[in-house]
């Protein structure tokens, strides 16, 4: 209820109020804003220091704004004047006695009593001469300072799970990738297994892989360039593993020599000669005579059981792939499968045919062996599968070394635990072995403590060899307890000085005060008192 | 139903009694030189209904400060000097034996000075406990009790106690409740060199000043009335509430010093001393309400004699309206 003849008074603190919300809206955002930019930049160093992509500058920009505004309507919720408050503001800043506050409560009475409507009269008149007060300079609240760290790990942890999609667009990829993306497509086009292709293509992997070694490499390119690597490896090792084919032992060729004789004799004499080029013709004419026969059944039964039988002749020395392709013929052979054993028959026809060129052939088509199935084109072929071997060896090292190391390996690969790796900011990292591989506090071989204070290893050597631990259970020994009586608790004051003294205060005063002691000597007493009080 | 004084009626009345109390002190002032604080304060205990403890050194004046005040105000005045063998007759009187004009003989109650309008009771401390307690009554209750029977004092009734600081032998302290009872405790100070020439002059030469009536025993009366209409908000109670907590050693107001160095704090009859006192303060101010610094200025005169320090507090040498004043700041509303 507001009495009459008050607007004026209710119109002045209002306005007031205003002006108050608008200082405290300026002092909210003097103080959210420097907490703001130095929680962002909190923010950026940690996702900085811990590898995490940083946002846009629109996210970042959107965030801070997010929290300035949330922070502004809080504070303004939470320190909304009343209009009794504002009329206290204002007589605080004005020094006005109370007079406003006191106007604005006894006019809210319509009962009030003549003297208090004398007071409204008199603030009245005495406001009505008073301009708004100046206010002091505005200083942001040091209240609010634990805000930084929530704030910023609410960022961090806002920002380190936002989707792909807002991240950057990933680094192109560099030249190197691919330089070895075209040569794996080279080598996977058999025109290009020739000697003098796979030395160019060595020569010009290892001519990459020396800038590869001066360039600085993002984690995508570098697990990407890895990927790379790793398939031309694999392409590499069959490259070699065909370079270096496994001859056939002279007893399996014998045994198939021995088994197709009834259906060609040139076949069989083509394998006992060791011409296995043409053995290899002779395997495909003979296939292809069966399968133009109107009915190869007896054939194939023929077939299946002259080849079980010389294969059961072998012995388990003797075997080797082509036994293990022997037998599969026999079976597909005894079941009468004709196109899968025509398809088998190719399978070895192409074995023998690479182990003519490879074993001294007289003639084949172009192989990683070399053309014409020279066996002077191989040591070459081999020596340049295992330079591009070697070169892509030294890539991954140089690769993980850039990734800081995997476990087990280190920077020199002679000792297990971490390798020497790039630290961030200078901090030394838990599961950080030294550069010697050391197994130092945090590697694979870290037991959880040390025997010195600084964590460093100090295990000695005898002359006998490195010193052991001796092997025993803990506790299993006999153990003897005495009691020692002795008297040096019973000397020993109960309780501190101190705090008899505070706990006797009150007996202390009493006894001044309500003893029967003359008063002209009770200073003497309190001096005594004073005398005794322990040193704070 | 008495009359509700009109709006015109109360702003004259409040006029009146600022004009008089200033034209009251001026007065005083033409016999006491200096000592404007200890006028004041001893015209506010007048005007509010309480007792003044003086405090000082002899020869400051106090004697002549309530002897001019009775005769500045125009009320009885009677003066008690306190020695140890006083006795409580001494002061409120006693029953003799009197004939009457029939010859027979009968009990009257002859009064002591303690019958009077102003009472100095000079050197209080240095009766005994049991002559100091015979006031108690009188400054409470406004009336003695003896043989039996009740004598009601006149009003105004007001007691001007003095005390020496320095003197411990031979003095008899004053108990705490009947420290209570004083409405203010006045510290006087000594003189300024400028003071002292002035006291020099006007009492050594030939003609001594005096002082003359100013209002008399109604005029008191009403302006004492008028005192307890000044209205205040709830929120300087509150302040008032505050302050007089923060002076006790273990409640939620209290400051670092009260905790260590208080044993007690004041009685809420400090409280109503200091709001009181706040009211005269505000109408001599010019104001019809009572503001937080009239609550200020009210406090250390109204609560100094009533914290009663520790044995610490009273060996430190700490001086109370230090703690008076640490506990204003407590009080205070946070300033925003």
């Amino acid at each position: 209820m507001v009495a009459p003849g008050n607007d004026a008074l209710f119109q002045a603190l209002r306005a007031f109020r205003a002006q108050l919300i608008r200082r405290r809206a300026l002092v909210a955002v003097g103080t959210l804003l420097p907490i703001l930019l130095a929680t962002g930049a909190l923010a950026a160093l940690f996702l900085y220091w811990a590898g995490i992509p940083l946002p846009s500058w629109e996210a970042v920009l959107l965030t801070e704004l997010t929290f300035l505004l949330v922070g502004l309507v809080f504070h303004l919720a939470r320190h909304w004047p009343s209009l009794e408050q504002t009329a206290r503001l204002f007589d605080h800043f004005a020094e006005t006695d109370d007079r406003s506050h006191t106007a604005l409560i006894f006019a809210q009475n319509d009962k009030s009593a003549p003297l208090q409507q004398l007071a409204i009269h008199e603030c009245q008149s005495y406001l009505a001469n008073q301009t708004n007060p100046v206010l002091p300079p505005i200083r942001p609240s040091l209240a609010w300072l634990w805000l930084p760290p929530l704030i910023s790990l609410a960022a961090i942890y806002l920002w380190a799970d936002q989707p792909e999609s807002r991240l950057p667009a990933p680094e192109p990829p560099p030249s190197e990738i691919e330089t070895l993306s075209q040569l794996n497509e080279e080598l996977a086009n058999p025109d290009s297994q020739t000697p003098e292709s796979l030395e160019k293509l060595a020569e010009s992997l290892d001519a990459e892989l020396e800038k590869l070694a001066e360039t600085e490499l993002s984690d995508q390119n570098r697990k990407a360039l890895l990927q790379e690597a790793a398939t031309l490896e694999e392409l590499l090792r069959q490259l070699q593993q065909a370079a270096n084919p496994k001859r056939f032992s002279p007893e399996e060729l014998k045994a198939l020599a021995n088994a197709l004789q009834s259906q060609s004799p040139e076949l069989a004499e083509s394998l006992q000669n060791g011409d296995l080029q043409e053995a290899a013709r002779e395997l495909e004419r003979l296939m292809n005579q069966i399968a133009n026969q109107p009915d190869p059944k007896r054939t194939l039964s023929e077939l299946a059981q002259s080849l079980q039988e010389e294969l059961n002749r072998l012995d388990e020395s003797e075997k080797s792939a082509l036994t293990q392709q022997m037998q599969q013929a026999a079976e597909l052979a005894a079941s009468e499968e004709m196109a899968e054993l025509r398809q088998k028959m190719r399978e070895i026809a192409q074995m023998l045919q690479q182990q003519g060129a490879a074993g001294g052939g007289q003639q084949g088509r172009p192989q990683p062996g070399g053309p014409g199935g020279s066996s002077g084109g191989m040591p070459q072929t081999r020596e340049s599968l295992q330079q591009m071997l070697d070169a892509l060896d030294r890539l991954k090292e140089q690769l993980q070394n850039q990734e800081g190391g995997e476990p087990g390996q280190n920077a020199s690969g002679q000792n297990p635990g971490m390798g020497q790796q790039e630290v961030p900011f200078g901090l030394p990292m838990p599961g950080m072995g030294d550069q010697n591989g050391n197994s130092g506090p945090g590697s694979e071989f870290d037991q959880g403590s040390t025997e010195s204070e600084t964590g460093e290893l100090t295990t000695t050597s005898t002359p006998e060899g490195p010193a052991k631990m001796a092997q025993g259970e803990q506790n299993a020994g006999e153990s003897s307890v005495e009691m020692i009586e002795s008297a040096g608790d019973n000397s020993r004051a109960a309780a501190e000085y101190k705090a008899v003294y505070e706990a006797l205060e009150s007996e202390r005063t009493e006894a001044i005060y309500r003893e029967e002691i003359p008063i002209g000597s009770r200073l003497y007493l309190k001096r005594y008192f004073e005398s005794i009080r322990p040193n704070y | 139903m008495p009359d509700t004084p009109s709006l015109d009626e109360l702003s004259k009345e409040s006029t009146d009694f600022c004009q008089t109390f200033h034209r009251l002190r001026a007065e005083i002032g033409e016999v006491i030189v200096g000592q404007e604080s200890i006028i004041d304060g001893v015209l506010v205990c007048l005007f509010a209904s309480g007792h003044v403890l003086l405090e000082g050194v002899p020869g400051l004046g106090k004697t002549m400060l309530v002897r001019t005040l009775g005769q500045a105000v125009d009320l009885d005045f009677s003066r008690i000097q306190f020695t140890p063998d006083l006795m409580p007759a001494d002061i409120i009187g006693t029953t003799m034996i009197a004939e009457t004009p029939e010859g027979r003989k009968q009990f009257v109650f002859e009064r002591g000075p303690v019958f009077a309008h102003l009472l100095l009771a000079d050197e209080i401390n240095r009766a005994t406990p049991k002559t100091q307690s015979a006031l108690l009554e009188a400054m409470q209750e406004k009336h003695v009790t003896v043989a039996g029977e009740s004598h009601a004092l006149q009003e105004p009734f007001l007691v001007l106690a003095t005390q020496n600081p320095l003197e411990m032998e031979g003095t008899y302290p004053l108990p705490e409740a009947q420290l209570d009872r004083f409405f203010f405790k006045l510290k006087v100070a000594y003189p300024t060199e400028d003071e002292l020439r002035m006291i020099l002059s006007r009492t050594t030469e030939e003609e001594e000043p005096a002082a003359h009536p100013v209002l008399g025993r109604e005029d008191v009366l009403k302006m004492r009335r008028l005192v307890r209409q000044v209205p205040m908000t709830p929120e300087i109670q509150t302040f008032a509430i505050h302050l007089l907590l923060a002076t006790h050693p273990d409640t939620e107001f209290s400051g670092d010093q009260a905790k260590r160095y208080v044993r007690y704090g004041p009685s809420p009859r400090g409280l109503q001393a200091m709001i009181l006192a706040a009211k005269i303060y505000a109408l001599l101010a010019g104001r019809y309400h009572v503001a937080e610094s009239d609550i200020e200025r009210a406090s250390a005169p109204a609560l100094r004699h009533r914290v009663i320090l520790n044995f610490e507090g009273e060996a430190e040498g700490i001086d109370v309206d230090t703690i008076i004043a640490e506990a204003i700041e407590r009080a205070k509303a946070p300033s925003p």
